[in-house]
């Protein structure tokens, strides 16, 4: 099966489950019409479509793939999975360490990473960091009253 | 109706509005030049400026951002050969070889003025356009809405590229999301499993920033090693005599007009928005010149037909949004979200109860493309510096602002976790083969289409209604027939690269 039958697979497993648990949404004995009405009418839909998915996926031809060196997806991806990972730890530690100081170790990190990783140009990635949440919070905060991430630990 | 836009004029050249919409142009010509930063991300980097503003000054700016944006993506067409913005793509065929061939100011003023002229002309159908069908949409029942938004969304899961059952997923998929949350009419919580966040469903920002915003910039990261090499353009010459290039424009009326109705055309399709118009304009003037074998070779022809077309493509986008609440493509969606963020219910009665803002958004519109041509002219030079900032720094600033955006619309870090599972969600998707813009469609349209299946249901049991009533019976047919007809077109593209391979 090709790999979008399995994604159709994945969606039937999916809708199946939230079609089942439809059944724990309380009925209104006042209206005819209830809350599990349309997304039970959307589910089946989307079993329909999935189950289309599946079956395109079971008789597509497959086209000869070359087979790629373990690791490669890893090498080819890099700078997605790196920038990924980073923005990720970024919006754990935005309520720990507030806005400001978050910013800046995410925007000096994450251009040092993307660029020629050498310690010459750490400095100018520092500066990108400060300057972004600097001129960031000064507009937000100062001039369009938009509140920002404060740190945990602050009062 | 013109006094009411003349008004609004005045009240969009009030000092504070006018500045706010020349900084949106701004944004938008700067976000439009740079290849990677889609009109779509610009919007939406934007979006949380305008939290703090009044809602005509907020939709001014956002008005800003669209027309400067369509306007942006021409410069680096033309004099790098890398379009800016989806919507310049055919501007590069024959703008970049007009700047290679030792005219980059014919070539990019030939687009700017062409801009101007193309919008222009689509602000008259907008005016007459939205408020008209506004009124014809105030007729509509819950039956004949229900109707539309199924063709919408047939249309758009149909035309999307690649396989129809994909596009139609998406956009059901759009739809379910929707659903989480307390249902539109009883308050009753679906899909929550206890968490209090969901309560309220998945607001709508975040969902859009995720999917458009993140997930671009992962694709441009996926696509950095093959970046093209940017040339050196800053010693270009770029002043023109502007009486010429505009005669040049003035002696192709027939070319500038219809690539303006097909980009206005295009534009009041829901959801297909700017890439389609300039590509199929460039096409329709190609066919129809006396000269067609010198397209591609830096002809006057190609750049105002694309340019006039992606900027008509902006009248047509509003007129849908204004009269019916439906996007005409992903920057009107946003803007949909814009308008639901500054406390207005976009669709029919949109017009009739928010005049002010309803007529200043049309006002905004006309205004905005004389601002950016007289933007343009002040600092086109420094335009093209900006379009040199490597990927490594654009990509931190700009995820920086997602996150702002999404955590400014309710002060909660759960909308953050949001925009970044959908970003996850979205990236996915693309790489699986699944279009965005049926998903996002299904987003903003979900709760219209359960209110009004439901009030339908309740109102009249029977369901052959949305069949026998004449305009419901009609859009349904129609939607089916969008359907039909993607299906044979999906099936003669599979037998045709079938026998090709054979």
């Amino acid at each position: 099966m090709s790999r979008d039958g399995w994604i159709g697979v994945g969606l039937l497993l999916f809708c199946g489950w939230l079609y089942l648990s439809l059944g724990q949404i309380p009925a209104n004995p006042l209206v005819p019409i209830g809350p599990d009405f349309y997304p039970r009418v959307l589910l089946l839909l989307l079993i329909g479509l999935s189950l289309a998915l599946v079956l395109e996926g079971l008789f597509a031809k497959r086209l000869p793939r070359e087979r790629a060196a373990p690791g490669s997806w890893l090498r080819e991806y890099q700078a997605v999975w790196l920038s990924f990972s980073l923005f990720f730890l970024y919006v754990v530690l935005l309520p720990r360490l507030g806005f400001l100081f978050s910013t800046i170790l995410f925007v000096a990190a994450l251009q040092w990473i993307l660029g020629e990783r050498t310690w010459r140009r750490l400095p100018g990635s520092l500066l990108t960091g400060i300057g972004t949440a600097v001129a960031t919070y000064l507009v937000f905060e100062k001039y369009l009253y938009v509140l920002l991430p404060r740190a945990s630990w602050l009062p | 109706m013109l006094d009411l836009v003349l008004q609004s004029v005045a009240s969009v050249l009030e000092p504070k509005t006018f500045l706010a919409m020349t900084t949106g142009i701004l944004a938008g010509l700067i976000g439009g030049a740079i290849p990677g930063i889609t009109l779509t991300m610009t919007v939406i980097l934007v979006l949380p400026f305008t939290f703090g503003m009044d809602p005509l000054q907020g939709i001014a700016t956002m008005i800003g951002v669209y027309v400067g944006g369509e306007s942006g993506g021409l410069i680096s067409a033309v004099l790098l050969g890398i379009p800016g913005t989806p919507s310049a793509i055919a501007t590069t065929f024959d703008g970049y070889p007009m700047a290679k061939k030792g005219e980059p100011g014919r070539a990019v003023w030939t687009g700017i003025w062409a801009s101007l002229l193309g919008g222009l002309l689509a602000g008259i159908p907008l005016v007459i356009g939205a408020t008209q069908l506004a009124k014809l949409a105030l007729t509509f029942g819950p039956w004949e809405y229900f109707s539309l938004f199924v063709l919408t969304l047939s249309i758009v899961g149909a035309l999307t590229e690649g396989s129809i059952i994909k596009g139609l997923l998406s956009g059901a998929l759009g739809l379910l999301v929707t659903t989480i949350g307390a249902d539109p009419l009883m308050s009753i919580p679906r899909f929550t499993f206890g968490y209090a966040f969901l309560q309220t469903g998945f607001a709508f920002l975040p969902i859009l920033i995720g999917l458009f915003a993140f997930s671009q910039l992962m694709q441009d990261l996926a696509k950095r090693g093959s970046e093209p090499e940017i040339e050196n353009v800053a010693r270009l010459k770029l002043s023109v005599s502007h009486l010429a290039v505009l005669k040049d424009i003035l002696s192709q009326p027939f070319n500038l007009l219809w690539s303006t109705l097909v980009g206005l055309w295009i534009g009041i399709l829901p959801a297909v928005g700017g890439s389609a118009a300039n590509i199929l304009a460039y096409d329709q003037a190609k066919k129809f010149s006396k000269h067609p074998e010198k397209f591609g070779t830096g002809v006057s022809e190609g750049i105002v037909a694309t340019e006039a077309s992606n900027n008509a493509n902006v009248g047509g986008s509003l007129i849908t949004m204004m009269a019916f609440g439906i996007p005409g493509d992903a920057v009107t969606a946003v803007m949909l979200g814009a308008l639901i963020i500054h406390g207005i219910q976009p669709g029919p009665l949109f017009v009739t109860t928010n005049v002010k803002v309803a007529y200043g958004m049309l006002a905004a519109y006309f205004v905005a493309h004389f601002v950016t041509v007289a933007v343009e002219a002040a600092c086109l030079r420094y335009f093209i510096r900006v379009v040199t900032v490597p990927l490594r720094t654009l990509v931190p600033i700009v995820l920086v602002f997602c996150v702002i955006g999404s955590y400014a619309l309710n002060n909660i870090m759960e909308n953050v976790y949001a925009f970044l599972i959908f970003g996850i969600l979205g990236y996915l998707m693309v790489m699986t083969g699944f279009p965005l813009a049926p998903m996002v469609l299904g987003v903003i349209l979900g709760d219209q289409i359960e209110v009004n299946l439901i009030r339908a249901l309740m109102t009249d049991p029977d369901p052959w209604l949305f069949l026998t009533r004449p305009i419901s019976g009609a859009l349904l047919v129609l939607a089916l027939l969008s359907f039909v007809v993607a299906l044979y077109q999906e099936r003669r593209f599979v037998r045709r690269r079938a026998a090709s391979a054979a």
